[in-house]
């Protein structure tokens, strides 16, 4: 009997925690600037992953700059 | 343009800077994201774009980078421009975005009363909607003033000011911010 008691408290407890979980996913939030609100927006708001592989495919298609001939070569090549 | 191959390879300017542009890329890019979204009107694909551009611009210029301001300042300083002018060329379609209008600082906010939204997902729409009422001075503002590797004097900078002009204008923009986020509260 005893056995059965504890079994059901702790089932209503796990119960208890779960609901308390939902709720405090909608917690109201609560933020004393605008700046720390923007701050927590902003690590909460992930970069597409595919960002970087299309960046950095971009940056490999650039073509090198030529280096370009001083005026005095231009006139004087030899 | 010219393949890559005539202009005298890839491997040779990666050799030069890719290793340190991966590092700027890798340190600023969730920064400079999130400016470039909450800027365009919170359009994902868009901020995407112009975050891709934004840093293409930044690597094609880098060899003008002067040690006289932080990477991340100038970094900002192409993201912004170059958010003005998709911006521009959208209200010259009349595509999109809401225009910056003039905004009525006399509602009468307390700047120092908490900010509260009833459920996270709100929190992006409020912020968003607050942003887009903002006139584009107050906008940088906030948005600058979030990233706490920028410091005032980077700010002031970055938009022209002194710091003290950035201080006070803080206070008009947080109460400006405020107001307009008030319907999401």
């Amino acid at each position: 009997m005893k056995q059965r008691l504890n079994h059901e408290t702790t089932e209503e407890t796990e119960e208890e925690l779960a609901m308390a979980g939902e709720q405090r996913t909608e917690e109201t939030l609560k933020f004393d600037t605008p700046e720390a609100m923007l701050r927590y927006d902003a690590e909460h708001t992930p970069v597409p992953p595919q960002m970087r592989e299309r960046v950095m495919q971009s940056i490999s298609q650039e073509p090198v700059k030529a280096n370009p001939t001083p005026w005095w070569k231009r006139w004087m090549p030899f | 343009m010219p393949p890559p191959e005539k202009c005298g390879g890839v491997p040779e300017r990666e050799n030069a800077k890719l290793p340190d542009f991966t590092e700027i890329y890798e340190t600023h890019v969730r920064a400079v994201h999130y400016l470039i979204l909450r800027w365009l009107g919170g359009d994902a694909s868009k901020a995407e774009d112009a975050t891709h551009d934004v840093f293409l611009k930044a690597f094609r210029n880098l060899g003008e980078f002067r040690r006289e301001s932080e990477i991340r300042t100038w970094l900002y300083r192409i993201a912004i421009n170059h958010c003005k002018n998709l911006r521009s060329t959208w209200n010259q379609r009349n595509v999109t975005l809401t225009k910056d209008g003039e905004f009525e600082d006399s509602a009468v906010i307390d700047a120092t009363t908490p900010l509260q939204v009833a459920e996270a997902k709100d929190l992006g729409r409020g912020i968003q909607h607050a942003l887009d009422a903002l006139p584009e001075e107050y906008r940088i503002l906030l948005l600058c003033v979030a990233d706490e590797e920028m410091s005032y004097d980077e700010i002031a900078v970055l938009t022209g000011q002194s710091s003290d002009a950035v201080r006070g204008k803080l206070y008009r923009a947080r109460k400006a911010f405020a107001a307009a986020f008030k319907p999401f509260t």
